[in-house]
């Protein structure tokens, strides 16, 4: 006996089996369809891949998307079959360890960078003019700094194009850092980010420090304070004059950090789950000078936090498309709702600060299981 | 002297010559219609195309016939009181001379003696649903409950063809076809479905009829029934942990609900981007040609209307607010140079004689400002709960108004 015709009633019992999570049966049943000699089904080969994809079959996978794309007369299936043959292919390879610089870094190198020459180096590329005294650290700058932006634009700006030049000025201490920077930089800060306009021309320009408090080359410029005030000046640019809540230019700018600030996400959780928290409907409107100093760690926690969880549950277009309704004019809530194609709802803000907490407490408690550390004090 | 009741159905008279009264005259014409003698002997006859009256004197006889309601009691007469059949004959007749609440009164004697008179049942609005007798509306609810509990085929083989002829005569008709078009949706036979949603789509009013051609395209682009979702469905279920059904994204039976939702919410992505692409034209007229504006903004809001009927909820909302407020801020726009008119005017009253022009001017003013104020509220007001303010402050101004022209009316004033 042969095998039982191709015909859509299977392709439906596929689909039924795979809506199921019986990848292996959905998969068997779609590749009869598929492959059904008097009436082959090309769609199936998506139901394939799909299984084989659930499944972990990442190569399989790739091989049933090319199938339906030898077939494929739709655009948008196109697309599709595109973009789940690079998941796969990124899926192949494991999880992306996340690059951060510093690690990079042999301690001789680190130790090179931490010396100060009287002379001040330049090194230039397509985005940045570096100044630092030292050869070695300018080059770094330049291109970690080029590195950082190419993430910053792709991954969290979804395709966001920077067509202008960072002047960089890398000082040696905190003390000539005080002495040079803009006037508005904070005390407390190693850098800063800032844009002068000559000629209505945007002139942006990033002050770092190139030593630690202990004389040695500051691994934390490298890995956080360049790429988070880098942020600063890509968000700026993509915003225009459109005023953006505070907690989404600082959550933003943390998320471009290179490493996951955990000290961070454990101090949001542990706050969320207590008294000590700012709540969300706080968060969303708190302005730096209303920020109390005592409430200045706590808030840049929960931000990072919160942009964190909504950079993680959001497709990376969603993503883009809220930051576009924030530029729009569009309050933090109307702009999810808008980007997720979501009906208005009052409820839609307490519903959304419960499941950010949720997922705060349970991240927190993980990090802490995970390194065994007590939860940070809460304030003085 | 004969009466007869004109009101009893004069419709039935006029559609039925059959029933008509005679009038013959002393001369030889002859009338037909409904006889009323009165008390000096003349007689009124009122006919399809007018009333006659004529004096004793020249009438020559009436012929009276039978009213409707006398020959149903002749047929009522003529049939076996326990004859179910027979009594529903008289009822059908009733029916049809428009007797409709004796026809009524009959169908419910019917059945007294056999519950189960099919056409008496159908006749009152009730249609069979799992053995029980329930009304059109009862059934419909049935139905759809049914639809949940996966009961296609009884759905679609019994219970749906049964209810279609009630709700044709009820005017429920769409609401049975719809049940039948999910039912064969969920049922997996996909071209129909879409024989059914493309009726639909033709004989409903929009908003609904985008809906159903909504679904009908989706239908025909997808005969296998199978949807790819390119995000999972709903979108805040991620977000939220909400425990509605979630469909992955990946391929999927338009079958399943929320397979579908997801379609239609994809269906109503280009309505919204084309809404925000004329919206954002027409914030670019909006200071060199305001009606051109508000033009747009109405052609914008229609497309995030169009987006809101597909998907069935009000994805569109927060747009169409948005418009709200620009043409709002644009009509005050407006207001603003004849309220600084307006108060320049005010800050004289009181302090000098005021010309009566000046005074009339006011009035001209006041009734403009007025005009623009209540256009506000009348823009404002499906959206009250997001634009309380706007409403608020605008009838606060027209009552100020209202007092100040009452004043600027007397003849003191200034």
């Amino acid at each position: 006996m042969g095998p039982a015709p191709a015909s859509p009633p299977d392709l439906q019992q596929a689909l039924q089996e795979l809506s199921a999570g019986r990848n292996a049966l959905a998969e068997h049943l779609a590749l009869a369809a598929a492959q059904s000699v008097g009436d082959p089904a090309p769609r199936a080969w998506l139901v394939v891949a799909e299984a084989r994809q659930r499944r972990g079959e990442y190569a399989e996978a790739i091989t049933a998307y090319r199938k339906y794309l030898a077939a494929c007369d739709s655009a948008d299936l196109r697309q599709y079959a595109v973009e789940r043959i690079r998941r796969c292919e990124s899926a192949r390879h494991g999880p992306t360890v996340p690059r951060v610089p510093s690690r990079q870094l042999g301690k001789d190198a680190l130790r090179r960078l931490a010396h100060v020459s009287r002379r001040t180096y330049m090194e230039s590329s397509d985005h940045f003019r570096v100044r630092a005294r030292n050869p070695d650290l300018a080059k770094l700058i330049t291109e970690e700094g080029e590195i950082a932006l190419r993430r910053i634009c792709r991954e969290l700006l979804g395709g966001q194009e920077y067509p202008l030049t960072v002047d960089v000025y890398v000082w040696a201490d905190r003390d000539e850092y005080a002495a040079n920077a803009p006037a508005e930089a904070p005390e407390w800060s190693g850098g800063c980010s800032s844009i002068t306009y000559e000629y209505g021309l945007p002139s942006p320009r990033i002050d770092l420090t190139q030593l630690n408090a202990e004389d040695e080359f500051s691994t934390v410029m490298l890995d956080r304070v360049l790429p988070h005030e880098l942020c600063h000046l890509v968000l700026s640019q993509f915003l225009g004059d459109a005023p953006c809540p505070l907690l989404i230019h600082e959550g933003l700018a943390m998320l471009a950090e290179c490493g996951a600030d955990t000290d961070r996400l454990v101090l949001a959780g542990t706050a969320l789950a207590g008294k000590g928290k700012i709540p969300l409907e706080r968060l969303l409107i708190l302005q730096r000078r209303a920020t109390k100093d005592q409430d200045q760690a706590l808030f840049y926690a929960e931000a990072f936090s919160f942009l964190e969880f909504l950079h993680d549950r959001m497709s990376r277009r969603e993503f883009r498309a809220f930051l576009e309704h924030v530029r729009d004019g569009c309050t933090v809530t109307e702009a999810i709702q808008r980007a997720l194609y979501l009906p208005q709802d009052e409820q839609f803000l307490p519903a959304l600060a419960l499941a950010w907490e949720d997922y705060a407490l349970e991240q927190a408690q993980v990090l802490r299981a995970l390194s065994s550390v007590s939860p940070p004090a809460l304030g003085p | 002297m004969v009466k007869k009741a004109l009101a009893a159905g004069l419709a039935v008279l006029f559609s039925s010559a059959a029933w008509a009264d005679r009038l013959v005259l002393t001369d030889g014409r002859e009338f037909e219609g409904v006889v009323t003698v009165q008390i000096d002997g003349s007689a009124l006859i009122v006919m399809e195309y007018g009333t006659l009256s004529f004096p004793k004197h020249k009438i020559s006889r009436i012929e009276l016939k039978d009213t409707p309601q006398q020959e149903l009691a002749k047929r009522l007469e003529q049939v076996a009181a326990d004859d179910p059949q027979a009594l529903f004959s008289v009822a059908q007749w009733a029916d049809r001379t428009g007797l409709k609440r004796r026809a009524t009164g009959i169908c419910e004697d019917v059945l007294k003696l056999d519950p189960d008179h099919d056409g008496a049942r159908a006749a009152l609005g009730y249609v069979r649903v799992d053995d029980t007798w329930r009304p059109l509306n009862e059934a419909v609810t049935l139905a759809r409950s049914k639809l949940e509990a996966g009961q296609y085929d009884l759905l679609l083989t019994q219970i749906l063809p049964a209810m279609e002829p009630l709700a044709r005569s009820y005017g429920r008709l769409p609401e049975t076809l719809e049940l039948t078009g999910m039912a064969q949706l969920r049922a997996k036979k996909f071209t129909a479905a879409a024989r059914t949603f493309a009726t639909l789509a033709n004989s409903a009013q929009e908003p609904s009829s985008l809906r159903y051609g909504a679904i009908t395209a989706v239908l025909r682009e997808n005969p296998d029934g199978m949807y790819v979702l390119t995000e999972p469905f709903p979108r805040d279920a991620g977000l939220l942990s909400t425990t509605a059904p979630v469909a992955k994204a990946g391929p999927a039976s338009l079958s399943r609900p929320e397979v579908l939702a997801a379609a239609l919410r994809d269906r109503a992505k280009p309505h919204i981007a084309q809404g925000r692409r004329i919206m954002e034209a027409a914030q670019a007229l909006e200071n060199t040609d305001a009606k051109a504006a508000h033009l747009k903004y109405q052609q914008a809001s229609r497309a995030l209307e169009r987006a809101n009927a597909v998907t069935g909820a009000d994805v569109g909302g927060s747009y169409q607010v948005q418009i709200v407020r620009r043409r709002i801020a644009m009509v005050q726009r407006e207001i603003e140079p004849m309220a600084a008119e307006f108060d320049r005017h005010y800050r004289q009253l009181g302090e000098k004689p005021v010309p009566p022009q000046i005074r009339l001017e006011m009035l001209r003013l006041a009734d403009s400002i007025a005009v623009r104020l209540k256009e506000i509220l009348a823009l404002a007001q499906p959206y009250r709960s997001k634009l309380a303010l706007e409403i608020m402050w605008a009838e606060k101004d027209l009552r100020m108004l209202d007092i100040t022209r009452e004043e600027l009316k007397k003849p003191s004033s200034g």
